[in-house]
């Protein structure tokens, strides 16, 4: 299959000379993120972001099932980062890239292994019933950085979900149905985003948030996820140019600052969805009546 | 429950986007609350087991909302693909691929009807030469034999039969058809009419589209 062009030395040799002035292709300073688009609903759960042309869908769904033998009083989540060659062209569908494995262990590792989400909350019935979360995240076009663009889209879509309201009385379940009871949200212990950096030539230059054409000449990358409370959930440093301690920890200040920006966007998009929905059933009531 | 707010032969509101994916073509079809988004990348290498020497391979995946894509989407990529397979020139192309990949971005009904329909938009917009373009419409028989076109997913679930048409523009023929449920002759018939009413104003809101995008 086609491989993606590579980049020619003169375009290289462009980004390079360009980051020793602090300048990047595109015009934004190296700590710098794109434009950030969140868009929530109209369903509860979807998410589409945009970070400047990289475009996700994340889209949170769930169902009740057994939960583990070994987890009992556990419910589920599950993430579904599968890619697809609307994003990736001369990608083998079917078979997972390294490109996949890499960003569905990092998303894996800040949402899941973190904790994120309250599992046990999600329990219903220990050893017989508990809700079940898929979080299905799809690229729909890459232009760098898909991992921030991923965990933010998975992270805006689990705080709009809602599943349905359950009530146990005795051994009787009853799921109420979305049209007869409001749902209700997940709870969500913290939440953690990712802040990718690349770096180039000996380690002295790097960028935030790289684009497709930085990320395909970066000698070396790392990415770290920082949660609601400023602690590092993940740092990801899989190899690529060995680092400068004081690099490290001048990145993961500045991812700090960066989650904060991020995180309002988040909440922003929530407080947006949360009126549109709002005039949506207005609007309902007034046509009924 | 509420009730459908159109009148029954009437198809919810299109929008379409072109260049929606940074692809060779991309389009994102909605009826209402049903949006696929289509990229279209070719004509382009081909791998050497899947190559014709006379004509171009076309390769459709279909990726579902929620999940993995299953049995399902597999025949959805099948009749996406023998649906534009007669509709694009395909001996232009020998020896390429031209690969289409659908994305379901949310859905109240009628997916493959929007796919198909996003499909099409989308291989215009890729620049693929084709002979005749299909678009697709969906509609139901209820329980009181009426029928309802494009309906939602809420409708569907109450449906008698429920009918999927695919028709080309320049003969107006039936391209694809597909129903399940149980129907009459008669009904059968008559879906197909009123569905060649929508079809024919669905072809007009695409050519609007274009004339717009162009100008």
């Amino acid at each position: 299959m086609v491989k993606e062009l590579e980049l020619s030395t003169n375009e290289k040799e462009l980004i390079i000379s360009g980051l020793k002035e602090g300048i990047r292709l595109d015009g934004r300073g190296i700590d710098d993120f794109r434009s950030l688009k969140i868009t929530l609903g109209p369903e509860y759960g979807r998410s589409e972001v945009k970070l400047g042309d990289t475009k996700v869908l994340a889209k949170v769904s769930c169902e009740v099932a057994r939960p583990y033998p070994d987890r009992p009083n556990e419910g589920m989540l599950t993430l579904n980062t599968e890619l697809s060659p609307m994003a990736f062209a001369g990608l083998e569908p079917g078979r997972p890239s390294e490109e996949e494995v890499l960003v569905s262990r990092i998303l894996e590792k800040a949402i899941k292994i973190n904790r994120a989400v309250d599992v046990e909350g999600l329990c219903i019935v220990a050893n017989e019933l508990a809700w079940s979360i898929h979080v299905d995240v799809h690229f729909l076009d890459n232009d760098g950085n898909i991992i921030d663009a991923a965990c933010i889209a998975a992270i805006s879509a689990l705080s709009h979900f809602r599943r349905p309201d359950v009530t146990v009385i005795g051994e009787d379940v009853t799921i109420h149905p979305v049209d007869q009871r409001n749902p209700v949200p997940l709870s969500i212990h913290h939440t953690p985003i990712c802040v990718t950096f690349a770096f180039f030539e000996n380690g002295d230059l790097w960028v935030v948030d790289p684009s497709l054409k930085e990320e395909q000449i970066r000698r070396g990358d790392m990415i770290i996820a920082i949660n609601n409370h400023k602690e590092i959930c993940v740092l990801s440093k899989a190899g690529g140019l060995p680092l400068e301690m004081l690099t490290i920890i001048q990145c993961s200040k500045l991812a700090a600052s960066k989650v904060d920006w991020v995180r309002e966007k988040i909440q922003d998009a929530i407080a947006n969805a949360a009126e549109v929905e709002k005039r949506k059933t207005l609007r309902e009531i007034i046509i009924d009546d | 429950m509420a009730s459908r707010k159109r009148p029954p032969s009437k198809i919810r509101t299109i929008s379409i986007e072109p260049n929606y994916v940074n692809r060779d073509g991309s389009a994102l079809f909605k009826f209402g609350d049903s949006a696929v988004v289509c990229s279209v990348n070719g004509p382009t290498e081909v791998k050497l087991r899947d190559e014709k020497v006379d004509k171009a391979t076309i390769d459709v995946i279909f990726k579902p909302l929620v999940g993995l894509p299953g049995t399902k989407d597999k025949t959805h990529e099948y009749i996406i693909r023998s649906t534009v397979e007669s509709v694009i020139k395909s001996n232009l192309y020998p020896r390429t691929l031209i690969q289409i990949v659908c994305q379901v971005m949310m859905d109240d009904g009628n997916i493959l009807a929007t796919a198909i329909n996003a499909t099409t938009y989308a291989l215009m917009n890729a620049g693929v030469e084709m002979k005749d373009i299909a678009v697709a419409v969906a509609c139901i028989v209820n329980k009181d034999g009426n029928i309802l076109i494009d309906p939602e997913l809420r409708e569907i679930e109450k449906a008698q039969s429920y009918h999927t048409f695919a028709f080309s523009k320049t003969s107006f023929g039936l391209l694809f058809c597909e129903s399940t449920g149980l129907f009459t002759e008669e009904q059968y018939f008559e879906c197909y009419a009123i569905c060649k009413i929508a079809a024919q104003e669905i072809i007009d809101k695409i050519r609007m589209k274009i004339q717009l995008d162009l100008t």
